[in-house]
């Protein structure tokens, strides 16, 4: 029931941007309480050629809470990362709604809006570098939406402090591991003080050290500001972090809910396999042991000590 | 590999490190023009002067500016030989043009100490060849503290502020500034990507060093081909990237370091300024102070 009302006020809410009569309806928007990220049957196709495409996304709907820990998971061409840069506008959806906070994401207008609530973190650290210093780097997304020198100097500071990079901050960023480089690439994003950080496949050209440095990070974030986090993988025991998993095939949603997903036997059949633990905890079981639901390493390991 | 990305930058600090960029590309600007304010010894004597006068006024102009040099470099605490290194890349291509000069002076030489054929060794010859090489070295030497006490990223943003005038007339600055920042941050990425790919053709038996020149061209382009490729999908990335952080041009943008004219500079303008007078002085015999010192010099001798 709310669904439909909430769907027939979003239509609502489209024309009556075209009638520029926002001001009624942003109320009405956090009465119904819309989710911060919403999709809405979207779609998205990707031409290669004048006769070839390639349908990257297909009439997916999700919706994001604000302070949800998201895990978007999929194998390579599941279309994954297509919804990550479709979240913040890169992209723009053929058909279908994005809206960010109430914003759509087709609005060129308030595009600074929607990238301004939705930063994303990509794979290569390397790519994302646009300047020799690091704090440069970091003040870059401030310095574009125009704050005051100090207030630059602030945000930077504390992203860099946020990700344990400040002793770094005047250095230039080629001399450092994969993961600090990465550390920097996400102060750089926090630096804009997102509300939500996507990290699209931002470990997956980590060594496992550099893996769990982001890890870490990503996961105080979430827990201690409070920041979303949408985490794009395939590697199923990062997505064990989450509190809500999606899984994508060739372009659909197949599955999405709870952590109960992670074994989930769909996971198999999308030929990604479950969280090391969730293995372990299966084979305990047909051995004949009484395991709980368990998904991360913490949790079997507290799972084990309790049952011995 | 050294970081190519942060120039001969000589991390320290020092006045002449904490000066405004903008300040000191001026200066290395005036300073270049100083050396240029010495004629060559041939257009003196076609203008109907004497050696000796020249000798005294290249001498004096010369010292004033190496004098001037010796104390920038010995405020910014760079050690002597980082700057002195600079001149390494240049030395043989002066060495010979200064004997080319020696032996091949082309103007009226008065003072001719041995000829065979077509070379001449005159104190002519010595003293264009000397002004030359010395001028030479003078002009690497200044632009080389610049860059030594300068990271590229002031240098940038320094040659954007200079030229912002030419946004006046549609010229895109901060795009400009831009571009030659993501370059110069690219550099070391490509310089990793090169060794990559050169050592993944090497494993697989490719060779890079045997052949002549063509063959060796040849070679390169299995290297070169994959670069171009993976620059490209760089650049997209990148693009990405930098929307993604709101990049919009140069509009509503700020800057976290702001740069500011200060104290330093101001002296800096003072010396330099002074060392100017000083060149144009002695050049062009202000007060006769050139004339009085050749004339006491030939009273010496």
């Amino acid at each position: 029931m709310q669904e439909q009302i909430a769907k027939k006020i979003k239509i609502f809410y489209e024309k009556s941007i075209a009638l520029k009569n926002v001001v009624i309806l942003l109320p009405l928007c956090y009465y119904i309480k819309m989710s911060f990220i919403e999709f809405d049957n979207v779609s998205y196709t990707y031409a290669i050629d004048s006769d070839r495409e390639v349908k990257a996304v297909k009439n997916l709907s999700l919706s994001i809470e604000e302070g949800d820990f998201v895990a978007l998971v999929g194998h390579n061409g599941s279309g994954k990362s297509t919804v990550a840069k479709l979240m913040n506008g890169l992209l723009v959806p053929q058909s279908g709604v994005i809206t960010v906070d109430g914003v759509n994401t087709t609005d060129k207008k308030r595009l600074f809006d929607v990238r301004k609530n939705v930063g994303v973190v990509f794979q290569n650290p390397d790519n994302q570098m646009v300047a020799t210093i690091i704090e440069d780097d970091v003040a870059f997304g401030p310095e574009n939406l125009g704050y005051p020198p100090e207030e630059i100097r602030q945000r930077v500071d504390w992203a860099l402090k946020s990700v344990n990079m400040y002793e770094y901050r005047e250095g230039s960023p080629f001399r450092l591991s994969g993961g600090q480089k990465q550390r920097v690439a996400i102060a750089g994003v926090l630096a804009i003080k997102p509300r939500v950080m996507v990290l699209d496949e931002s470990t997956s050209m980590l060594d496992p050290v550099g893996k769990k440095e982001i890890m870490d990070i990503v996961y105080k974030l979430n827990k201690q500001e409070k920041m979303t986090v949408v985490m794009i993988t395939h590697f199923m025991d990062e997505a064990a972090m989450a509190d809500k998993i999606f899984v994508m095939e060739d372009g659909e949603l197949v599955r999405g809910g709870g952590r109960e997903v992670l074994s989930d036997p769909i996971l198999a059949k999308c030929g990604l396999g479950y969280p090391p633990a969730v293995e372990i905890a299966n084979k305990l079981r047909s051995g004949g042991m009484q395991v709980g639901d368990v998904y991360t390493t913490d949790e079997l390991v507290e799972e084990i000590c309790r049952l011995l | 590999m050294r970081d190519v990305s942060m120039g001969q930058y000589y991390p320290t600090k020092s006045p002449v490190h904490k000066m405004d960029a903008r300040a000191k590309l001026v200066f290395v600007i005036l300073y270049i023009v100083m050396l240029f304010l010495v004629p060559s010894l041939d257009n003196y004597l076609g203008g109907g002067g004497r050696l000796g006068e020249y000798m005294v006024k290249s001498g004096l102009s010369f010292g004033v500016v190496t004098l001037f040099l010796l104390v920038a470099i010995i405020f910014s605490k760079v050690p002597l030989m980082k700057v002195l290194k600079s001149v390494k890349a240049v030395v043989y291509l002066v060495i010979i043009t200064a004997v080319i000069m020696l032996l091949f002076y082309s103007g009226k030489a008065n003072h001719v100490y041995a000829t065979w054929g077509i070379i001449t060794i005159s104190l002519e010859g010595i003293v264009s060849a000397i002004v030359m090489a010395v001028r030479l070295f003078l002009l690497v030497m200044g632009p080389a503290l610049l860059s030594l006490t300068t990271t590229p990223v002031e240098l940038t943003d320094g040659i954007e502020s200079l030229l912002s005038p030419l946004k006046l007339i549609k010229i895109p600055v901060h795009d400009i500034a831009i571009i030659m920042s993501i370059a110069l941050r690219l550099i070391p990425t490509m310089i990793e990507e090169t060794d990559k790919i050169t050592n993944a053709q090497k494993a697989r038996l490719a060779e890079f060093d045997d052949g002549n020149v063509f063959k060796k061209a040849k070679a390169m382009i299995p290297v070169l081909v994959p670069l171009l490729t993976s620059s490209f999908r760089r650049a997209d990335e990148l693009a990405y990237a930098m929307d993604s952080r709101c990049y919009g041009g140069a509009k509503n943008r700020t800057r976290m370091r702001v740069m500011r004219l200060s104290y330093r500079d101001a002296i800096a303008l003072v010396v330099i300024a002074a060392v100017f007078f000083a060149v144009l002085t002695f050049v062009y015999d202000y007060f006769g102070v050139a004339t009085f010192i050749s004339e006491w010099a030939y009273t010496l001798l």
